[in-house]
């Protein structure tokens, strides 16, 4: 592959893939680092890009796998052994940026509170506009399933946000 | 969006959350993005090639051209620059020679003057007869 195919293809990709990262890892340097490195995967492997199909998916699901290296070396999380879901340990940090706006930094909390793969799945879904198709096939996953994780996750967000703002934190 | 699974009143809150992280991540990597590069942008493929010719080439010149070169043979002296050094030579030992001489007759002078006024050695009495002595007219 061509350097000018190879960053025509890549390059409108980029914004979207370092914001997954950021939402994943939320840490502004892992992120980079995360991306930083994929593109240098992909270019290494730029011969045989063309055979891997869609190349969106692909990026997003080598990402993915990245993340969750990341996650783990920074020992931030636990495998939840048989039930194939990695938890946040810890509390996130929330950025400064939401620090006048309760509602949506409760939202952000609940998001990131979620089980890894749903966070994963949520984020694949609402933020990067996938297919169920595609992110079953990313996630190793039934359609059905995807379709069953997204209704969950996006109910246990509301669900939350319903108590929080039933306890006068807030208001819609 | 299809947001199926939302409570409508929640779904416009969710949708300004979503918008608000993306504006958030599309803020820090326009911060970032001068800094994410590929080595290709850098070196590029036919670089590598040119820059060895290149430098081959640079280092077989000097090889053959320059004098520091120990990979060129060339005769030390020219034959008119061992004439003139060894005329040089004779001229400078010649005229060393010369006042070698002149030192070795000073000093038998010396050697000479030496055993003359050893002590115990006497001089001759003059002796007021001998015509040696006498200033002649």
């Amino acid at each position: 592959m061509h350097q000018k195919t190879f960053l025509d293809l890549i390059e409108p990709l980029k914004p979207r893939l370092f914001g997954f990262a950021y939402r994943m890892l939320r840490n502004r340097e892992d992120a980079q680092d995360a991306l930083q490195e994929l593109m240098m995967k992909l270019w290494n492997n730029r011969k045989t890009l063309a055979t891997k199909g869609n190349i969106k998916t692909y990026c997003f699901t080598a990402l993915y796998h990245d993340c969750i290296d990341r996650l783990r070396k920074r020992n931030r999380f636990r495998l939840v052994t048989g039930s194939d879901l990695i938890e946040i340990e810890d509390k996130v940090n929330v950025d400064l940026y939401f620090e006048n706006n309760d509602l949506i930094r409760q939202i952000r909390e609940a998001m990131d509170n979620l089980p890894y793969k749903q966070k994963v799945i949520l984020e694949l879904r609402d933020f990067q506009e996938f297919d169920y198709e595609e992110i079953a096939k990313m996630m190793n996953m039934t359609v059905n399933a995807v379709r069953v994780t997204v209704a969950r996750s996006r109910a246990a967000i509301s669900e939350k946000m319903k108590k929080e703002i039933s306890y006068g934190t807030g208001t819609l | 969006m299809e947001q199926e699974h939302f409570d409508p009143d929640f779904k416009e809150l969710y949708d300004r959350y979503i918008r608000e992280e993306q504006e958030e991540a599309r803020k820090i990597y326009n911060e970032i993005a001068p800094e994410l590069t590929l080595p290709a942008r850098h070196i590029r493929r036919w670089w590598y090639p040119v820059a060895a010719a290149v430098l081959i080439l640079t280092a077989g010149t000097w090889a053959v051209t320059s004098d520091q070169s120990p990979f060129r043979s060339k005769p030390k002296y020219t034959e008119a620059e061992v004439r003139q050094s060894l005329e040089k030579t004779i001229r400078a030992l010649s005229i060393y020679s010369k006042t070698v001489r002149e030192e070795f007759s000073r000093v038998e002078d010396l050697t000479a003057m030496t055993e003359a006024i050893k002590p115990g050695k006497r001089t001759p009495a003059i002796d007021p007869k001998s015509d040696s002595n006498t200033i002649k007219n």
